[in-house]
């Protein structure tokens, strides 16, 4: 290919970079065996049996697979309770956060007024004051307001939570769309709130989608506030309810394995959906300044 | 257009949003800040001001020095950890290579999945007893094994910094991958042609202009790994012999266990300076990287 030239660099070339590649495939294999080795073995715990469960030595994959351990742990525990419990609070609160932060977006992108750059200051900051130092107080206002041990406490707190990173997301979405939109709707007597709602909101749907996701995650995953605020079977979420399966006195791991499976598919699904979306709004949401 | 008409002022939309963030998140931190100056308890609903009190035994006592020197080794630990494994990770999956977006959305799969499973896995894998798998593991490579992981101090500390670093690596990619795709193409293509090798294109490039990104890596995994709980609590429940008592696993455990909530409430306090701490120095490094920039 070669005539002229060097040909033992090009070769001492073409050898290292077949080299890289294999080292490159041999980074990603290892990369893709260490993040799914943890799950796969979840997988495969959660269809033994429990002899299997505790045999010595392990087994790698399931002699023959219990597929009724995940119907086990749906009838004799109250899996069915934290995962209704985890759907309506982590619903709920994203409709929320999403309405509520369309609106405060839409605010922040289309008016001038005094005070705007500081109050979005304000916002931003409060995303640095951490849950967990605010836990204590948080607690003592929802015993005041008697919602202890109920859903709404977990959805107010998990709303006032993912709010601030949510109006920014929204408020740099509503940026891109272009202000002729609403200009135009205004001239044909539309107020604002029919424009935000039938104008821009459905133009916007990658930016809400993604908000959307991220307060669904986040809610679906919250574990701290939760114990704090509601432990009681009655009002845990999935995260609580695995927690408390395991700390129980006869912790069976098979059936624990196939919880955690069942709390975790939904997030790897919407995760897998939208994962374009999702490290957008990581990316924005992170290098905000 | 811009500018608010009368009728519906910003104040109409913006309105809700403050009001969630007032309500529970402003209000609570300046609640916490009074409640660290009482002596209140979730027992009695009496409580009176102690002043400094709070504080001073805090400061005095050796559990707090003992549970910060804790939570300064699981936060240098992970992040290090976290940062140069991410970076390695950005570099990777960001080579022209078939699989590469696949190795990503994999990695990513540890930081979605929650926190309770992710802890709850390791200690499966950990476990003491032989059907641990990683025991298992370990005793066919160097026998005996039978090493109880989570109940030696140094070793559940190792164990929770493993895990740490195993959920939170594929964030910092997220944002260095990002930070590695905003450098010019040109750059590299320049600097080949002035027979500059890959190393020296990473040094003189790569590095340089990273810079602020990881800056920003930095701060923001130092900060989740500064209030870890959940990870920590769920692995280890801050033992053996408190070996892995991070602050806040000992401020909960004040607040909700003894519920001594106004001595909780000045630990909560401290942690909340130790958090703006490192968010000056955030915002001082970034303006001063600015600044370099603007200068250069």
């Amino acid at each position: 290919m070669y005539p002229t030239g060097k040909p033992r660099v090009k070769l001492v070339r073409f050898k290292s970079k077949a080299l890289g590649s294999f080292l490159v495939y041999c980074s990603y294999c290892a990369v893709v065996a260490i993040t799914l080795f943890p799950v796969l073995w979840v997988l495969s715990s959660s269809l033994k049996t429990p002899p299997e469960i505790y045999r010595y030595p392990p087994t790698w994959l399931p002699e023959t697979p219990q597929f009724v351990n995940y119907l086990k742990v749906f009838t004799l525990t109250s899996l069915s309770r934290y995962f209704i419990n985890s759907i309506l609070v982590s619903l709920f609160t994203t409709a929320g956060v999403v309405l509520v932060a369309m609106l405060a977006g839409y605010g922040f992108s289309r008016f001038l007024f005094k005070g705007k750059q500081a109050l979005m200051l304000i916002l931003i900051g409060t995303q640095m004051i951490p849950g967990v130092t605010n836990s204590i107080t948080v607690y003592l206002i929802m015993r005041e307001l008697g919602l202890l041990d109920t859903l709404p406490a977990l959805m107010l707190i998990y709303a006032a939570v993912n709010i601030p990173l949510s109006v920014w997301l929204l408020k740099t979405y509503f940026d891109t769309v272009p202000l002729s939109l609403d200009e135009a709707a205004a001239m044909d007597g539309c107020s604002r709130l029919r424009i935000l709602f039938s104008i821009i909101a459905p133009v916007s749907l990658p930016g809400l989608a993604a908000t959307a996701l991220f307060s669904f995650i986040a809610c679906w995953n919250e574990f701290y506030l939760a114990l704090v605020l509601c432990s009681s079977v009655r009002s845990s979420t999935m995260p609580i309810g695995l927690f408390m399966f395991q700390s129980s006195y006869d912790i069976k791991w098979n059936l624990l394995g196939a919880a955690s499976i069942v709390a975790m598919l939904p997030v790897i699904v919407l995760f897998i959906a939208f994962q374009e979306q999702f490290v957008a709004g990581l990316t924005k949401g992170a290098v905000k300044e | 257009m811009r500018k608010g008409s009368g009728r519906q002022a910003p104040i109409v939309f913006i309105f809700p949003a403050f009001a969630f963030v007032f309500l529970f998140t402003l209000y609570p931190a300046l609640y916490t800040a009074v409640l660290s100056f009482t002596d209140a308890s979730l027992l009695t609903p009496a409580y009176s001001f102690v002043g400094l009190r709070n504080y001073s035994s805090l400061l005095m006592g050796q559990e707090f020095w003992a549970n910060l020197r804790i939570t300064l080794v699981f936060v240098l630990t992970t992040v290090v950890f976290q940062l140069v494994l991410g970076l390695g990770l950005a570099l990777l999956t960001n080579m022209p290579k078939r699989g590469c977006v696949f190795v990503r959305t994999v990695a990513l799969i540890a930081w979605v999945i929650p926190e309770v499973i992710v802890a709850l896995t390791f200690k499966w894998m950990f476990i003491g007893d032989k059907y641990g798998i990683i025991n298992y593991t370990f005793a066919r490579l160097f026998p005996p094994g039978g090493v109880e992981w989570l109940a030696h101090p140094g070793l559940a500390m190792f164990v929770a910094i493993i895990t740490c670093v195993w959920r939170g690596t594929a964030f910092s990619m997220v944002l260095e991958l990002a930070g590695l795709q905003s450098i010019p193409v040109h750059l590299y293509e320049c600097a080949s042609i002035d027979g500059a090798t890959a190393v020296q294109g990473f040094r003189l490039i790569t590095l340089p202009l990273l810079r602020p990104t990881m800056v920003v890596n930095l701060i923001f995994i130092t900060l989740a790994t500064f209030n870890v709980m959940s990870l920590v609590y769920v692995l280890t429940g801050g033992g053996p012999f408190l070996a892995t008592e991070v602050i806040s696993i000992a401020m909960y455990k004040e607040a909700f266990k003894f519920f001594r909530i106004g001595y909780a409430a000045s630990m909560a306090m401290i942690m909340f300076a130790i958090n703006l701490l490192f968010v000056i120095v955030y915002i001082r490094i970034m303006q001063r990287g600015a600044a370099g920039q603007g200068a250069a």
